[in-house]
């Protein structure tokens, strides 16, 4: 019998510490227990290490040290992007555009908007889950203050064309904001050379701890604060700053951009090693994302006659952890914004996504696709979809 | 979070299957969720003798049909009608997460869709023995 591994292929939602964050962090929980604040020696130090860790997250995305401020998360920077520019400028105008496929961070925020009076344009995707550039055009009005599109999607993976997006909000002197959440450390971003005026990172996407992120807002940008109190952060986000993770967030975030290309290497032998194996020993399958412009690391697959959830906890039972985008609850009509936005209603419910790390090994593929092979023939025999090749019926 | 009596059924599944010649067929597609339940039924002198589910759906609604055929097998049509979606759950170890709690009715309504179809079924062959 197979020995039962663990084979963890959801880094998407959040990656492992990797050990030289771990020894930073601990040093840093040691050494900088001082209040940041505080203008005694002890405050000083921890100010300093976490002046050194912001320095770190600007210089990995091209932007100044003091145009970006720390977050208790993505979600958190989501939030502030969208509320506190949305509110800022509201004396230009009321319309913001953004896309069917972003995070809920974004959605819940825009929607949060219009019960304030804003107006939101959420923007189709063509069938890879591509934001179509000409509809945000076509959305463009005199009203319009802010267009925030994702670098790239958590669900399948597809980049966003956000050079051409950030091109023309600029031309017509409309904020752009991006959630680079997935996208930072997996891909080269540079603020200044995109044109970015408001950027969401996460720390614990990028082999970081979690509880801490960052939100880039280019200096010139009006924005509000969300979170009232103490003048930290410049006076822009009030709350004592958890130093020792954003010492962490630094380092992981350092060590993330300076290996981009060799880690894509990486993740792209393993996602063909995968494809080609799961399409030899499964049939009926279908890939989800952009062939091309996407993720390295992320891979959604929809399997036929064979519910997502299932999937998910079969293999969860030999040890295998991967995520699906489309768990129902009574009530709630949409397994997954993302796939039905592409028009991918049929798969919806029968998506997982394998998002691969760093620490993944061809073995853990090997592993995984034997048990997946296995689970989805187990799943197709119990289920009332039947399956046969190349064709369906209910 | 699933209960361990739901994922040990959910594991080892029991009457899964489809019964070639089944004189009832029970088969309910839920809007919410998409998910698709069918049990089919042999029945002789009044008696379940078999029953079978096929599902496509989560580990909650292919535990909840495997405990609905279970229920049925052995039972009067009149016993199957009065199997509840309180005992289906009570078979799942009593609890289920917030939003699966939709499956128990759905695996009670499957039930009776089995005896409704076989009595439709019944009532036809009786209508077109009385015709001959």
């Amino acid at each position: 019998m197979e020995k039962k591994k663990f084979v963890y292929l959801d880094n998407a939602a959040t990656t492992p510490i990797s050990s030289e964050v771990y020894r930073d962090m601990i040093e840093a929980y040691g050494k900088f227990y001082g209040n940041n604040s505080s203008i005694y020696q002890l405050g000083r130090e921890a100010d300093n290490a976490l002046e050194e860790a912001r320095a770190k997250i600007a210089k990995a995305i091209g932007a100044n040290a003091n145009e970006i401020y720390f977050t208790s998360g993505g979600t958190e920077a989501d939030n502030w992007a969208i509320k506190g520019i949305a509110r800022a400028n509201k004396n230009k105008g009321n319309h913001i555009i953004t896309s069917a496929i972003e995070h809920p961070a974004i959605l819940e925020s825009c929607k949060a908007l219009e019960d304030e009076g804003f107006k939101v344009t959420y923007v189709p995707v063509d069938e890879y889950g591509v934001v179509k550039y000409a509809e945000i055009i076509k959305a463009m009005g005199p009203d319009t203050i802010l267009i925030s599109i994702m670098t790239a999607n958590n669900e399948v993976g597809s980049l966003q064309p956000i050079r051409a997006i950030a091109e023309l909000a600029r031309a017509n002197d409309v904020i752009f904001h991006t959630d680079a959440v997935q996208a930072v450390g997996a891909i080269d971003i540079n603020v200044k050379d995109i044109k970015i005026d408001a950027l969401s990172i996460s720390s614990h996407k990028l082999y970081g701890p979690k509880g801490v992120g960052a939100l880039y807002v280019r200096k010139g940008v009006k924005i509000d604060r969300i979170i009232d109190g103490g003048s930290q952060e410049r006076g822009m986000r009030a709350g004592t700053i958890n130093v020792p993770a954003a010492v962490g967030f630094g380092s992981a975030v350092e060590r993330a951009c300076a290996n981009i290309d060799e880690n894509n290497k990486y993740l792209k032998s393993l996602r063909r090693y995968f494809l080609k194996s799961v399409s030899e020993k499964i049939h009926n399958i279908s890939l989800n994302g952009h062939p091309s412009q996407r993720l390295q690391g992320n891979v959604s697959i929809s399997f036929e006659g064979a519910e997502g959830e299932s999937v998910l906890m079969l293999l969860d039972r030999d040890g295998i952890s991967v995520s699906t985008g489309s768990a129902c609850a009574a009530g709630n009509l949409e397994p997954s914004h993302v796939l039905l936005a592409m028009g991918k209603d049929e798969d919806a419910r029968s998506t997982i996504r394998f998002s691969f790390g760093l620490n993944n090994t061809k073995e853990d593929i090997d592993y995984t696709v034997n048990k997946l092979q296995k689970v989805v023939k187990k799943l197709r025999s119990i289920s009332a979809v039947r399956i046969y090749k190349n064709k369906v019926e209910l | 979070m699933y209960n361990k009596t739901i994922l040990d059924i959910f594991y080892n599944p029991q009457n899964v299957g489809v019964i070639k010649g089944a004189n009832g067929v029970g088969k309910v597609v839920d809007d919410t969720c998409g998910e698709i339940v069918k049990i089919y039924i042999s029945v002789q002198d009044n008696k379940v003798v078999d029953a079978k589910f096929q599902t496509f759906g989560s580990p909650a609604i292919i535990a909840a049909a495997s405990v609905a055929a279970s229920l049925m097998i052995d039972k009067t049509l009149d016993e199957c009608l009065i199997i509840t979606s309180t005992q289906i759950l009570e078979k799942l170890g009593g609890s289920l997460p917030a939003s699966k709690k939709y499956v128990c009715p759905l695996a009670e309504s499957v039930v009776k869709n089995a005896v409704a179809n076989y009595n439709k079924k019944k009532d036809r062959k009786n209508d077109t023995d009385d015709e001959e």
